[in-house]
């Protein structure tokens, strides 16, 4: 049996709950980047949290016809009805699962897209975001992120959105 | 069919057939004999008689002519007198020859000799009548004229009787003689034939009787030497069956011996048997104790497989709570990143938001990960509670099993008692069955010691039959050679 949890565990997890209203207030760090980690199609990538509005558990996606091909229906999240995407075939990857998580972003309305797994949120030194344009998601991943000895790519939610909007017909794609 | 006679038949009629022989050469000589004594007879008395007759008919007549010429020249009276009479004889002679003579010539000239006598005697009556009334000479002229003639023919024909007779008897004479010579010739054929028949007889017989008897005798010896083989043959059977025997009496002593002890192991066993179901009875008293005891052991199983179960729902109520915590924690974590992330997206006022919701996020990532390692004990305490529940029905079961198995072994009590009170029956008819097969043992054993006893005899006559066969193969041997010599070289 697993001893790790005792009584000892929760006077510790007690004393640490405590000691965040006891501790002096912490200072930001202006250096540091904010992403969320998520799965996709079986994949890591990261998000920035400066370009998403919010996360959601999925909810039920009612399909409706488009023209865009990723669009996987309607879903109601938080009283509204949002458009939801499935962000592996942006990728342009083969999708393994249902995706359980939904990634709420802002363009001329708000939209969701759908991953497979939030795995949670890291911060990181700006540092150690450095540019990668040869990654292979279709121009949707321009940055990568050093986390400890791994790497992370850094999916480019304004780029994404722009994606939708071309194959929505709502814009031109730029001539290169 | 002959060669199928027996002996006693063959050697039977050969001597008839010999008796035979003898008897018809015995009859045919008797007749011969017969015949000839007839022939002889008739020779003797008839014909030689004839002739005897004759001559004194001749003599009588010669007395009376003799008389009668005494008186002429005697005129006597006893001259007469002895004429007469020698005419008396001379009639009784021809009297006896009319009755000696058998064939009719003779008969007739018999009777023409009485005839003639009659006439010369007459004639010579009326010459004695001259002579005394006449003189001599008138009547020896009367004589001489009448009576002489007259005495001649009578004297012609008695002379030709007796001739005929002197001729009858030789015919008579030669006729005997002819009959004795075939009589003899006949007498001597048949001894003979007689002779040579018996020896015929004689050696048939001797060649049947050779044949047979050496037949006989060879079987007689070939028998014999089946005999002295089979003698032999039982001699040693008898000998090997007396060593037999004997090792039987042995076995049988010592099977008696064993009989005693099998009796009294039988004795022990009906008693051990007693004890033994002594100690089932109580053996099944502890049985149904031992039952009872397993009974109140599985309502305890029964018990502690109730309170499992109700540990095991509790663990899963306190799974279903840890689910909601589990929850609780990850909306709190996803409210923090969302917090954060309004932070991040309110610029420079929301930054030290920023750092309560950071604080928050990590304190609902370490419930999240307290509540994960929770989960983990939850499910090994169900995983436990299950293998105890398991366990505990497998206990259950076992104890089902048990006291099925006690069950069992209380039948199984109740059965090595029946079967040790059934034990104890048998043991006590083994015990006495085998004080009856004791005394059967001691029978047989004296039977056996019998059949030895008559087997050693039988041995010493086996030995003695085998001389005797000896003995009888040397004899058929013996007699063989003298029966038939070539084939007993």
């Amino acid at each position: 049996m697993n001893s790790a949890i005792g009584p000892e565990v929760l006077d510790e997890l007690r004393r640490a709950f405590d000691a965040a209203f006891a501790a002096p207030a912490v200072q930001p760090v202006d250096d540091l980047a904010t992403l969320i980690t998520i799965r996709v199609a079986g994949q890591a990538f990261a998000l920035r949290a400066t370009e998403i509005t919010a996360l959601a558990k999925r909810s039920r996606i009612v399909p409706v016809p488009s023209r865009v091909p990723e669009l996987m229906g309607l879903a109601g999240i938080r009283g509204a009805l949002v458009p939801v995407y499935d962000l592996a075939s942006i990728l342009g990857l083969s999708r393994t699962n249902e995706p359980q998580w939904f990634v709420l972003t802002q363009c001329e309305a708000q939209l969701a897209l759908a991953v497979d797994e939030i795995e949670g949120l890291i911060e990181v030194r700006k540092t150690n975001l450095f540019t990668h344009d040869t990654f292979p998601s279709g121009g949707h991943v321009r940055q990568l992120a050093r986390i400890g000895t791994d790497k992370r790519a850094v999916v480019d939610i304004t780029a994404v959105v722009e994606t939708i909007r071309q194959h929505a017909g709502l814009s031109v794609p730029a001539q290169e | 069919m002959i060669q199928e006679w027996t002996f006693q038949k063959k050697v039977t009629a050969g001597f008839a057939v010999m008796v035979g022989l003898a008897v018809l050469t015995a009859a045919v000589s008797i007749y011969a004999a017969v015949t000839v004594a007839s022939s002889m007879d008739r020779v003797i008395f008839v014909q030689a008689r004839g002739l005897a007759e004759a001559s004194r008919l001749n003599a009588a007549s010669a007395r009376q002519v003799a008389a009668f010429r005494m008186f002429l020249l005697f005129p006597e009276e006893r001259f007469l007198q002895e004429r007469n009479a020698g005419s008396q004889e001379f009639l009784e002679v021809l009297g006896r020859l009319d009755k000696l003579v058998i064939t009719d010539e003779s008969k007739r000239m018999l009777a023409a000799i009485r005839q003639r006598s009659a006439e010369a005697l007459e004639s010579q009556n009326r010459t004695i009548a001259l002579r005394q009334s006449k003189g001599q000479e008138t009547a020896v002229r009367f004589d001489l004229a009448e009576t002489f003639p007259l005495r001649q023919r009578l004297e012609q024909e008695a002379t030709a009787f007796v001739n005929r007779e002197e001729r009858l008897l030789d015919e008579a004479k030669r006729e005997s003689n002819t009959r004795t010579s075939i009589v003899i010739a006949v007498v001597t054929c048949l001894g003979a034939v007689a002779v040579l028949f018996a020896a015929v007889i004689a050696l048939l017989l001797g060649r049947t009787l050779s044949r047979q008897v050496g037949s006989a005798v060879q079987h007689v010896q070939s028998s014999s030497a089946e005999l002295q083989t089979a003698s032999t043959q039982q001699a040693t059977g008898a000998r090997e069956a007396s060593t037999a025997m004997n090792e039987v009496s042995t076995t049988m002593s010592e099977l008696l011996v064993t009989s005693r002890q099998i009796a009294e192991s039988a004795q022990q066993v009906a008693h051990i048997a007693e004890e033994t179901a002594q100690a089932a009875g109580a053996g099944d008293l502890t049985v149904v104790k031992t039952q009872e005891s397993i009974a109140a052991i599985r309502q305890q199983v029964d018990v502690i497989v109730s309170h499992m179960l109700d540990l095991g729902k509790k663990s899963q109520q306190i799974g279903g709570i840890l689910d909601i915590i589990n929850e609780l924690a990850e909306q709190t974590n996803i409210l923090s990143i969302n917090a954060t992330i309004e932070a991040a997206g309110a610029g420079e006022a929301g930054k030290r938001f920023a750092v309560v919701g950071d604080e928050i996020r990590k304190l609902a990532e370490r419930v999240a990960s307290f509540t994960k390692e929770t989960r983990g004990l939850i499910e090994e305490i169900r995983g436990a509670v299950n293998t105890t529940v398991m366990a505990t029905e497998g206990g259950s079961k076992a104890v089902d099993a048990g006291l099925q198995h006690f069950q069992e072994v209380t039948r199984g009590f109740k059965q090595i008692a029946g079967m040790v009170a059934t034990t104890t029956q048998a043991a006590r008819e083994i015990e006495l069955s085998t004080k009856q097969q004791m005394t059967a043992v001691e029978q047989v054993n004296a039977a056996i010691t019998g059949a030895a006893q008559a087997t050693r005899e039988t041995e010493a006559s086996s030995g003695q039959t085998l001389q005797t066969a000896t003995q009888l193969a040397s004899l058929s041997h013996e007699l063989s050679r003298i029966v038939q010599p070539q084939v007993a070289a």
